[in-house]
């Protein structure tokens, strides 16, 4: 009975999940990031050529370098179904498995499968993964799952030294999957300084697990990114990204985490970490606030996206206020306050589900954000009237809708590793929307080869205008489509 | 009574056999790169190949050294280590061998005999058999060494002169100290700084490991001095380099498994880190190990043969480090066997990449072709601007060089390079005009390479590059996937 309602809790984590995001999915036909179409057309490319090298359209034609076995996985299952439907689906399937694996964790280390739920659902429902991850075909809807199944095989391997075939395969798949997944390496070295300082002892099969995922991880992971290892040298960390999108706290608040992984995780799971740490000193929490760590530490380096940051902090908090309930409970049972722990029960599962609420309201803002179809629609049309070798110019994030929907070369998107002059090319491009002057903007859309300006509503909003600056002079900029507020103008002088 | 004289006869004979398959074996590695190169019409490996080719031609057509070098840096006094040069013309009369199979050859020979006496000097310090086994592995399959034994450069046959040298002095007898005392004092006629690297070297061995022979080697270093002095005295001071000619250095690139043409390889720079800290049983040999990887990584900033003296402390180490692994006492034999299986793996199949890549080293097939079309179409003593670094290949093509990478005793090394900066990145004609005049230049050359070096993250058409394309005074002539060759004519033309 016990092994059933285990199974039961497991099925249940994963189809609320899942179904809480096909509802959403099912309501538009279209991604909801620039990111996806990037991922589509490097899927088609690989599915009809077999491989990916050079991309004509991005940045004017560039060298595209990506790991491809995320490509692979979708690519197996559009043997069953439609590219763009597993493209749809198969994101969400797999990030649905996550908190199924929060779950597993939080049960291994404080032994009870309710309390586990409790986390499950926390993290299943995390705004920032929601935001970063719904109807997304975004690549940490794998690579997510997998880090965190690496945690879970870790502890089952140091507690129970079962699964070490399995961590053993984990250790040569994860590197290949994204370099995300390094963040876990840096967990170990965390974890490893962690225990040296707290006087733990490091031997046996834990040291033997750290030393071989280290070292299988690095290894696999330079031979890997060679390429990018050669290009940029040790900078290659920084995967050529722009400056202003390095200098991570931008644009962010102190507040923000708050909003990221919501106040239940945070306030429990800080609990959590106290008690692990200062007061029972377990391997799990010190494990997991290597995490936390490292992710600060990188986050401080600039080192890693913010939204990423936030996702991987707030799953660590997710299994820590599991850890903070266990002991709250076991303290409760030595107190007077035990003949009310079923409502102190009720009360935790009200405050469970308030938390999950806000989730509902980030996942209506990510549709609302999501294409629309009258977009699609004018971009298609502009890209049937370029008939020569030139390019649209879009704002950034706009850079993959040109290429995959106009079928069109973009002077620029987001996709920066082996991008060529990305900083030029963003200062251009500002430059563009934002300048007054049109001979400024007629000299840089000449370097670029432009002969049509994208302005639809999201660069309106990005760079709050209302229109063009130097579009008086129709001769030079002529208006040639309109739809619900995008417009492009072709560029005729 | 056995015959026990028939069964070891079978034993010699499976012995022989085993003996004969190693060398075999070995020679088959070694030749790898030499084979799939001259299969592929690529030639010689490397760059100081064709200066040795040219110095050794120069020095068979004079019938003796000649004092003056009519094409590298535009002209300038035969002041080389001739050593290497002189050991191929002698080697080529002597067996009627072309200079181009003796400079295939030699490299090939003195290679074998390398990894002979690497393992004969483990042996001799007594270190344990399965260490000598595993560190002779190692070297054989290092790309450093590989490529050691295909490049016509003197550094493999000073090395085979230190070993030789450094062999015959662990023994007591008067005539092998004297072969070793000549085999040391011949070094700094094959490389003045390889010359000083081994006498350093040599000190600290004297002084940290083997006293008895502190003597002998004060002696011997007296002596490479005194050579040292008479080159001073007959050719005076040189001009000290005051610019950075490592400018593009990245650690990286010193990782064969990076795209290095001549690295470590990444496995055996693993086991080296473990060796390293394991080694517990002669402090002083470690400490020895040390203070020459130090030498030797500093030196590798600067100078490319370091890197190949460093091979061979490295794989010394992964021998050590491989010992240490298999004796380690391992809670889980599976993560061993993994380990172990992974780094034995690695090590083959980096090597067999590595031989896969030898086509593609310098100089590749579009540098020979663009060096083809130079010889042929230019006239002989024209002279040809391009990086120092193709300079060479310039001469090798029967052309004057404005300068190249063997800066001692040449003239001016200094102005040219300043000039020659100036000129790359030229922001007038006024400065254009004055190099063309200052240097007579008649051709422009430059690899994608180079090119991508000098202009990475540089608006190129400020510079040269943009004067290149719209001045009628510079002709694109030739051009190949990654070579460009420029014809220079006068305002008058």
């Amino acid at each position: 009975m016990k092994f059933k309602l285990n199974k039961l809790f497991i099925l249940l984590i994963f189809f609320l999940n899942l179904g809480f995001r096909l509802y959403f999915v099912s309501n538009t036909e279209f991604m909801s990031d620039d990111f996806s179409y990037f991922h589509l057309r490097n899927l088609i490319q690989l599915k009809t050529t077999g491989q990916l090298g050079y991309d004509s359209l991005s940045y004017g034609g560039r060298d595209i370098f990506y790991p491809l076995t995320y490509y692979y996985v979708i690519l197996l299952f559009s043997l069953l179904l439609p590219l763009e439907l597993i493209i749809k689906i198969l994101p969400e399937i797999l990030i649905s498995i996550l908190p199924v694996i929060i779950y597993l964790t939080v049960k291994l280390i404080v032994r009870n499968k309710y309390i586990a739920l409790f986390s499950g659902l926390v993290a299943g429902f995390l705004p920032v993964t929601i935001q970063k991850t719904l109807n997304q075909a975004s690549i940490y809807s794998l690579a997510l799952p997998l880090i965190f199944l690496m945690f879970y095989l870790f502890l089952e391997v140091i507690y129970k030294k079962k699964n070490i075939g399995l961590f053993i395969i984990l250790s040569f798949i994860l590197p290949i999957i994204h370099p995300s997944t390094f963040i876990f390496v840096l967990t170990l070295i965390f974890y490893s300084i962690l225990l040296f300082s707290e006087s733990v002892p490091i031997k046996g099969i834990k040291l033997e697990s750290i030393l071989f995922s280290i070292f299988i991880m690095l290894i696999i992971g330079f031979i890997t990114y060679n390429k990018a290892f050669l290009e940029y040298g040790i900078k290659f960390v920084y995967a050529n990204s722009p400056l202003n999108y390095l200098e991570t706290f931008r644009g962010h608040k102190l507040s923000d985490p708050l909003n990221y992984i919501g106040i239940i995780p945070l306030i429990f799971g800080s609990i959590g970490i106290y008690l692990g740490i200062f007061k029972y000193r377990k391997n799990s929490v010190f494990l997991f606030s290597s995490l936390i760590l490292s992710t600060i530490a990188l986050l401080l380096f600039s080192l890693i996206e913010y939204d990423l940051a936030m996702m991987f902090m707030g799953l660590s908090f997710s299994i820590m206020a599991g850890i903070a309930l266990k002991h709250f409970f076991s303290y409760l049972e030595i107190t007077k306050f035990q003949r009310y722990k079923n409502i102190i029960i009720i009360a935790i599962c009200v405050i469970t589900f308030i938390s999950i609420y806000p989730s509902f309201g980030v996942a209506f803002n990510v549709m609302d954000n999501t294409l629309t179809t009258e977009e699609v629609e004018i971009i298609q049309r502009m890209g049937g009237r370029v008939d020569d070798d030139s390019s649209i110019m879009a704002n950034i994030e706009e850079g993959h809708y040109i290429t995959y929907f106009a079928n069109r070369k973009n002077v620029a998107d987001t996709y920066y590793l082996f991008a060529p002059d990305v900083d030029q090319r963003l200062n251009d491009i500002d430059l563009v929307y934002t300048s007054w002057s049109r001979a400024i903007a007629l000299n840089t859309l000449h370097k670029y080869k432009v002969s049509y300006i994208y302005l639809s509503e999201r660069t309106k909003l990005k760079y709050n205008i209302e229109d063009l600056k130097y579009i008086e002079d129709e001769k030079c900029f002529k208006k040639v489509d309109e739809y619900k507020g995008n417009k492009f103008y072709q560029v005729g002088c | 009574m056995t015959n026990t004289k028939g069964i070891n006869f079978i034993k010699w004979d499976a012995n022989f056999i085993f003996l004969i398959l190693l060398i075999f074996g070995l020679i088959l590695i070694i030749i790898s790169p030499t084979i799939i190169r001259q299969l592929n019409g690529v030639g010689l490996l490397g760059q100081e190949s064709y200066l040795n080719y040219r110095l050794a031609n120069l020095i068979k057509e004079n019938r003796g050294i000649p004092n003056y070098d009519d094409l590298s840096f535009g002209g300038r006094y035969f002041i080389y280590a001739v050593g290497w040069p002189v050991f191929l013309v002698l080697f080529s009369t002597l067996t009627k061998l072309s200079l181009e199979n003796t400079s295939i050859i030699l490299p090939i020979f003195f290679g074998l005999m390398n990894i002979i006496m690497f393992y004969l000097i483990l042996k001799n310090l007594l270190l344990r058999r399965l260490q000598v086994y595993a560190s002779s592995f190692f070297l054989l399959l290092s790309p450093a060494f590989l490529y050691l034994g295909s490049a016509s450069s003197a550094t493999v046959f000073i090395i085979f002169l230190l070993f030789l040298g450094f062999y015959l002095q662990l023994t007591s007898k008067p005539i092998n100290l004297a072969i070793s005392f000549i085999c040391f004092i011949l070094i700094p006629l094959f490389s003045y700084s390889q010359g000083i690297l081994i006498s350093i070297l040599l000190l600290l061995y004297g002084l940290l490991i083997n006293r008895k022979r502190l003597k002998f080697l004060i002696l011997t270093i007296f002596v490479i001095s005194l050579i040292y002095i008479f080159y001073y005295i007959n050719y005076g001071g040189f001009e000290q380099i005051k610019f950075n000619v490592t400018e593009n250095f990245s650690v990286v690139n010193y990782f064969a498994e990076f795209g290095s043409d001549y690295g470590i390889g990444i496995f055996s720079a693993f086991l080296a880190v473990v060796g390293l800290i394991k080694m517990k049983t002669n402090k002083l040999f470690k400490v020895y190990l040390i203070l020459l990887s130090i030498i030797l990584l500093i030196l590798i900033k600067y100078l490319t043969w370091p890197i190949f003296y460093f091979n061979f402390v490295i794989c010394i180490l992964a021998g050590y480090g491989l010992v240490v692994l298999l004796r380690f006492k391992w809670e889980s034999k599976l993560i061993k066997k993994t380990t172990i299986a992974v780094i034995l793996f690695g090590t083959f199949a980096s090597t067999f990449l590595y031989i896969s890549r030898a086509e593609s080293f310098e100089p590749n097939i579009y540098l020979i072709e663009g060096m083809k079309y130079l010889a042929e179409e230019g006239e002989p003593y024209q002279t040809v601007f391009s990086h120092y670094d193709l300079g060479y290949y310039i001469n090798f093509a029967g052309m004057k060089n404005i300068f190249d990478r063997y800066f001692l005793y040449a003239p001016k090394p200094n102005k040219r390079y300043a000039d020659s900066r100036a000129f790359i990145y030229a922001e007038d004609l006024e400065t254009i005009n004055k190099f063309l005049k200052d240097y007579s230049v008649d051709y422009i050359f430059i690899d994608k390479k180079r090119y991508n070096e000098l202009y990475k993250d540089k608006m190129v058409n400020r510079y040269l590059p943009f004067y290149l394309d719209i001045d009628k005074r510079f002709r694109l002539v030739y051009k190949n996937e990654e070579v460009y060759l420029w014809r220079v004519y006068s305002i008058d033309d």
